[in-house]
């Protein structure tokens, strides 16, 4: 929700903008004007095509019937516009639900000529009718605004609410089942979907999006013909969703910047080349970019877009939070750490992506004082050259006799377990008790192959990177923590992004973290969805004096996710050493 | 009355052979290599203009016609290795968008190289129309049935070259082949079958019979880059008729269409008549009734109206 309000504030900044700077340019405002209605009947294609995979060359007949019941509605029966735009929508839905009743038998090619097929006998029918002015078409439509701009932005503000609603709409259960019916109609019906609602549904939106964009077009361009709606439209209706990307939101739009604006481009005398430039696109886009440019645009968002921000976050972020904090110098390397409390010391241990910011609900624990690190390569510490548990493990001893911390509790969370785990193994005397929650097991955590890249990806965004976090502490409700949370997972080392990953494939102590004799608390929340039961319980059988901890209500980070229930249980642990 | 009835079955056989032709092509396409070629029309409409331009330069017919065909041929083999070959059973969506991109992208090239003049076109066949009376007992008006020559030779030479082809992938060993491999793809590559040979086979005949059928339909409509959209609708209406699966049944669906058509445009017209309905022309519906005729029979029987057991692709 607040991803798409953001997003729909994005683009209707953008809209606005380019009306302000073109203010005064009445050609231009046309062209966007129509760039906008083309992306609204787009974006209905790409509800029917994109969503629900049905490929349909006849879209334009639903801007033509939309545009025809518009113009009748308005001029003769004195509709307002606004109304009537929204009842051709409805005029052609009604004709989307009839054409899709005999389209929900056909598949692929069939449907296609199918729809082909509807296409044409509705420019051919509305060209006979006298009423409808036959083959010349209506002319001489009255503007009902004064001038382009507020046209522009009339159609301007259909199009974000159109593009809001279709997002909705695709986001909710109706949506998920249209793209169950594209990936696979056998599939989805045996999980219950009943594909023929799915498909009437989409035509129906689908023809509805193409009638409003049919009035609009209607009212903006003061002239309607049917043979403006014949295959020719219905055929760069789907050249825009190819080139703009099949399935995306906002692909349409781009697909229509292209195709509206060479229509322009070419409008004087180049027409043939028009037609071979866009049928080039086509079968281009179609053979080397499948997914359009929005999921290019989508790709470099994530991989490139983001880096001169993130480099100007790491600068000041890293300067800002190292106020409230301290830095020792470890192994030739500096050690940022947050403390609190005094009495026998408990050291908290961060897990992958993570700081020392993951304890600062728990770190208030009366009678001891909490020391909670950023490892290196983490946050405001130092880079190491390598991402490795032991080495980890190492500069977390060297900081604890840095500090002079006798035989702390030490706490691991998630990749800071498997380093809790290295520590309390190697130097089984240094601990006086460990506590891991939701951590690696001992046979460590073996990250798919395929994840990588996506692993990459995180480097460069900080966008995945917060829905990626989002997933591993599924029940925060705390929206500035998470942002801080991404922003603290921004400084790490970029090496240690997949470095980590393979570190936690290679760490190995089954059979050797029992050299650790001493308490042992594991905690596991039952929504982890890194982290499995088995693992959990495999961890626990490892100690000879281990109590295993399930909760039914947290995910992959209970100190985020219930501070006061983890203090409560941590203190309960500590209370027993 | 019997007498109009009989014309229009007359007139309606020529045009039925047409779009039994263009039919075949695009079943045989399909039924091989599994595309839906919506370019079908446009691809035919260039080899006509290639032919045209020999005819004109040599100013001898048959190396017009022979030229077009082998223009055909090339274009369909060039669709199939250079833009069908990537995408080949990746996604039948995308071969159906990069065909539409190819009708764009052949429609402009025809503007660009030949201008949108109209060019006229020789008939192929000259001939006196043929004058056939009925017995007076069925034919009290006494007017006598029409048969045009040129018709008459270009429903023959539709009808013949469609039978032809459709006898050669039916008995010919590379015929032979191209079926197996619309039964089963894996299968006919296990006994040996040159896959990608069988689909350049049937593209290039498929687009070269689309030629033929420009030819034929040429003297009518002139050589011009929209001359084959409609026939290519009647086209599909034919393989839709005919099941898409089986050519023949392309070409029988075709000649009904013919028939049914012009009865169509008889009844509307005899309604509009009766119903004194002024300044409309029954002829603006023809295409418009045909193509809900498709929708229905898709609807009805949604692969098609004859369409056998064998249930391959799509």
């Amino acid at each position: 929700m607040r991803g798409t309000l953001r997003y729909m504030a994005v683009t209707a900044a953008v809209g606005i903008l380019a009306g302000a700077v073109f203010s005064g340019q009445s050609f231009i405002l046309v062209i966007l004007s129509q760039i906008v209605v083309f992306s609204i009947a787009a974006l209905g294609l790409n509800l029917l095509t994109g969503m629900a995979g049905q490929v349909s060359i006849g879209n334009a007949a639903f801007m033509s019937i939309g545009a025809y019941a518009s113009v009748v509605l308005a001029t003769r029966l004195g509709v307002p516009v606004p109304l009537a735009a929204v009842l051709g929508g409805l005029a052609a839905a009604v004709f989307g639900f009839l054409i899709g009743l005999p389209a929900l038998r056909m598949k692929g090619f069939y449907l296609a000529i199918a729809t082909m097929a509807f296409g044409v006998v509705v420019e051919q029918l509305i060209a006979v009718i006298p009423a409808l002015g036959a083959h010349d078409g209506i002319r001489n439509i009255p503007s009902f605004l004064p001038g382009e701009l507020w046209t522009y932005l009339f159609n301007l503000a259909f199009y974000l609410v159109l593009l809001w609603a279709a997002r909705r709409v695709a986001e909710s259960p109706v949506g998920l089942r249209w793209r169950m019916v594209r990936d696979g109609e056998t599939p989805a019906r045996s999980f219950g979907v009943d594909t023929a609602r799915a498909k009437l549904s989409a035509f129906t939106l689908s023809a509805f999006y193409g009638g409003v964009a049919g009035s609009l077009y209607a009212h903006t361009v003061g002239y309607i013909r049917s043979a403006d709606f014949g295959l020719g439209r219905s055929l760069d209706l789907l050249a825009m969703i190819m080139i703009g990307g099949l399935g995306s939101y906002q692909g349409g739009l781009a697909g229509a910047v292209i195709i509206v604006g060479l229509r322009f481009f070419f409008s004087r005398g180049f027409g043939p080349w028009l037609s071979v430039i866009i049928g080039g696109l086509l079968v281009a886009f179609t053979l080397f970019f499948p997914r359009g440019i929005a999921w290019g645009a989508t790709l470099n968002w994530h991989k490139r877009l983001q880096v001169p921000y993130l480099w100007l976050l790491r600068k000041i972020r890293r300067r800002r939070t190292s106020m409230d904090g301290s830095s020792v110098v470890v192994s030739g390397k500096n050690m940022f750490y947050r403390e609190a409390g005094e009495g026998r010391p408990v050291v908290l241990v961060h897990g992958n992506t993570g700081s020392c910011l993951w304890w600062r609900d728990a770190m208030d624990l009366p009678g001891w004082r909490t020391v909670a690190p950023d490892l290196p390569n983490f946050g405001r510490s130092d880079a190491l050259d390598v991402a490795d548990i032991d080495a980890y493990a190492d500069s977390l001893a060297a900081f604890i006799d840095v500090l002079g911390l006798k035989r702390p509790v030490v706490v691991g969370h998630s990749l800071g377990g498997a380093v809790v785990m290295s520590l309390a193994a190697r130097k089984p005397e240094l601990a006086a008790g460990i506590v891991l929650v939701d951590s690696a097991s001992p046979s460590g955590l073996k990250t798919p192959e395929e994840h990588y890249p996506v692993i990459e990806l995180y480097r460069t965004s900080r966008d995945l990177m917060r829905k990626a976090l989002s997933g591993v502490a599924p029940t925060l409700k705390d929206e500035r923590l998470l942002d801080n949370l991404a922003d603290d997972a921004m400084l790490m080392a970029p090496h240690a992004y997949a470095g980590n990953a393979r570190a936690l494939e290679r760490f190995d102590y089954a059979g050797r973290a029992g050299a650790f004799t001493g308490p042992v608390l594991v905690l596991w929340g039952r929504k982890d969805v890194i982290v499995t039961e088995a693992m959990a319980r495999e961890t626990a059988a490892a100690y000879k004096n281990a109590k295993l901890s399930i909760w039914d209500d947290a995910g992959h980070s209970p100190m985020v996710e219930n501070a006061e229930r983890f203090r409560k249980e941590l203190l309960d642990f500590l209370a027993g050493i | 009355m019997l007498v109009k009835l009989l014309q229009s079955i007359i007139f309606g056989l020529p045009q039925g052979a047409l779009y039994g032709l263009m039919g075949f092509g695009l079943s045989l396409v399909f039924g091989t290599a599994g595309v839906m070629n919506f370019a079908h029309g446009n691809a035919g409409m260039v080899g006509v203009f290639v032919g045209w331009t020999v005819l004109v330069l040599t100013k001898s017919l048959p190396a017009g016609i022979v030229a077009g065909l082998a223009a055909g041929a090339v274009l369909g083999a060039f669709m199939d290795r250079v833009l069908m070959k990537r995408v080949r059973g990746l996604s039948h969506g995308s071969m159906l968008i990069i065909t539409l991109g190819v009708l764009m992208i052949l429609d402009g090239l025809a503007l660009i190289v030949w201008g949108t003049e109209p060019l006229l076109f020789p008939d192929l066949f000259s001939g006196l129309p043929i004058l056939w009376t009925l017995p007076p007992a069925l034919n009290p008006s006494g007017m006598p049935l029409i048969i045009p020559g040129n018709d008459l030779r270009t429903f023959l030479a539709a009808l013949g070259s469609a039978l032809l082809l459709a006898a050669f992938f039916r008995w010919s060993k590379p015929g032979l082949a191209a079926r197996a491999r619309a039964q089963d793809e894996v299968g006919a590559k296990a006994v040996g079958i040159n896959v990608a040979a069988s689909d350049t086979l049937a593209w290039s005949v498929g687009v070269a019979s689309a030629v033929l059928a420009g030819f034929l339909i040429a003297p009518k409509t002139t050589v011009a880059p929209t001359m084959l959209v409609n026939l290519q609708l009647y086209g599909f209406t034919a393989a839709v008729f005919g099941g898409f699966s089986s050519m023949m049944g392309a070409v029988i669906g075709g000649l009904a269409l013919g028939v049914i058509e012009k009865l169509v445009v008889l009844g509307l017209d005899e309604a509009f008549m009766a119903g004194g309905v002024a300044g409309v022309n029954a002829v603006d519906f023809q295409l418009s009734v045909v193509l809900i005729i498709i929708i229905v029979t898709l609807a009805a029987r949604p692969t098609g109206l004859f369409a056998s057991k064998f249930k391959g692709k799509v």
